[in-house]
């Protein structure tokens, strides 16, 4: 095991991540645990999407999921995933977890803080 | 990047961030580091280029964590080898050229992190239970473990009492372990632990301090430090430390053989002025060695004249010492001894230093004397 160069980064090693949510997820406004949950999500939300370039698809996640791959427990990640949705820049209904890039500015703080 | 919906202004540009960093680095990186990286990341990949020149007030401001911390995370990630930074001199000073290290050895890395997320006290009792120590310090202090001073946890990395990177040890103040003595080194941590001990001991005593020289693979400045200690009888690992210091530094100019002698030599000298009462100021051993005391006798705070400095071959010079000199030091002598003694017999652990002053004491008086006051000593116990 390896870490790609990033010339042979290609689709079975990569994922393409919108800039928006790398910026958020790194910015201030995100908590070092959001961070990694969103991240976590969106790895998994854009890895689906393959050959639909960010176009999120909604993908079935558990709490247990998601905490294997951040390496937090399930009630970190569940407080972490109610900090996000709050925020809107993760959309949860039930198990299901997306992006949703096209309805606004991602997320609502960001056009907060760019309104103040 | 074109998207789909490229009319939309929301959805921007995309970064190609590889799928190990998701994978194998963001479960064992704390969150801070997590950003970071991810921040790095995308200074680097998101605008296609192989490496980027930031400041650590610029990871700061783009991250939200404070500059310091920042500062100790960036060189936490170069230390283990996830990050690397090239520095360049420029006109305005030097900078630095950060990275993402592509040459990184990926289950290094991350063996590194995990170990490294393991709380301190677990290192600790992993260690005791490699070199087979009794876990009589650290545990008592620290912990609601319940853990009397001769059991020994055998605790690895990976145990069997579940005790992994992230749970607090897990064990309430209430509970009671009942663990054996089973002792399971973990040999993988530490190249220079000492064997496991051989099974067999469960319930009875585990051997305290067993016998192990120093091998020829181990850096000079350990063997030197263990020769040191065995010739001492120092178990202590604040002066161990020291000695490993000091000798790190005296290795460079001097033979080991010639720094092993001048720390005995010097110690004992120090304790034997300190036994005749010939010190305004002592310190432990650990200051001793760690403060460069060993190398710089002028640092003594010695008194100018003493009684018990005949005996200890301290007495300045033209001055022999006289038959009440001799008998007054024999008599402080055989007064430290009983009382340092009494204290052990009594159950009380005594430091490396009381140790030290018992065996001194005891070669000073001489066998004879010494079975004489411990019968002394027996019977006032008994009459107790």
């Amino acid at each position: 095991m390896r870490f790609p160069h990033p010339s042979e980064l290609d689709r079975s090693n990569s994922v393409f991540l919108p800039n928006v949510v790398l910026d958020y997820a790194v910015s201030p406004y995100c908590p070092g645990k959001d961070a990694k949950v969103l991240l976590a999500v969106a790895d998994k939300v854009f890895s689906a999407s393959a050959g639909r370039e960010l176009d999120p698809v909604a993908v079935a996640l558990t709490f247990r999921a998601i905490g294997a791959s951040t390496g937090l427990t399930r009630g970190a990640v569940r407080k972490a995933v109610a900090r996000l949705v709050g925020e809107g820049a993760l959309c949860r209904n039930g198990t299901l977890y997306t992006f949703n890039l096209g309805a606004g500015p991602y997320p609502r703080l960001l056009l907060q803080e760019a309104v103040a | 990047m074109e998207t789909k919906t490229g009319s939309n202004p929301w959805i921007p540009n995309s970064t190609q961030t590889p799928d190990c960093l998701f994978d194998e680095l963001m479960p064992v990186l704390e969150g801070t580091d997590s950003k970071i990286m991810f921040y790095l990341a995308r200074q680097t990949f998101g605008w296609r280029r192989p490496s980027c020149r930031l400041s650590y007030a610029e990871f700061a401001a783009g991250t939200g964590v404070d500059v310091r911390w920042t500062r100790r995370r960036l060189l936490y990630l170069l230390e283990v080898g996830i990050l690397r930074r090239e520095q360049t001199r420029t006109p305005r000073g030097r900078q630095y050229l950060y990275s993402l290290n592509l040459e990184m050895d990926l289950p290094g890395c991350i063996e590194t992190l995990r170990s490294r997320k393991i709380p301190t006290i677990i290192k600790r009792v992993n260690e005791c239970a490699a070199e087979g120590n009794q876990l009589t310090m650290g545990l008592e202090t620290h912990s609601t473990l319940g853990l009397d001073a001769h059991s020994t946890l055998g605790l690895e990395t990976h145990s069997t009492l579940g005790l992994d990177a992230h749970s607090t040890l897990g064990l309430d103040a209430h509970s009671t372990l009942g663990l054996q003595t089973q002792v399971k080194a973990h040999t993988k941590t530490n190249k220079y632990l000492k064997p496991p001990l051989a099974p067999g001991g469960a319930g009875g005593t585990v051997p305290k301090n067993p016998p192990a020289g120093a091998s020829p693979e181990m850096p000079a400045k350990v063997r030197l430090r263990i020769e040191v200690c065995e010739q001492l009888g120092i178990d202590d690992r604040p002066t161990e430390r020291a000695i490993e210091r000091q000798a790190e530094r005296a290795l460079r100019s001097q033979p080991a053989e010639a720094i092993v002698a001048a720390m005995v030599a010097q110690y004992q000298a120090y304790m034997a002025l300190n036994a005749a009462g010939r010190l305004v100021f002592t310190v432990g051993p650990d200051k001793f060695f760690g403060q460069g005391l060993w190398h710089d006798t002028k640092r003594w705070t010695v008194k100018e004249s003493s009684a018990g400095a005949a005996s200890v071959g301290m007495q300045p010079s033209g001055t022999p010492p006289s038959e009440e000199e001799i008998e007054s030091s024999r008599r402080f002598f055989e007064s430290k001894w009983m009382a340092l003694k009494s204290r052990q017999n009594s159950g009380l652990q005594l430091n490396s230093m009381e140790k030290s002053q018992l065996r001194y004491f005891a070669e000073m008086l001489g066998p004879e004397r010494v079975t004489k006051l411990e019968a002394e000593l027996g019977r006032l116990a008994e009459a107790v």
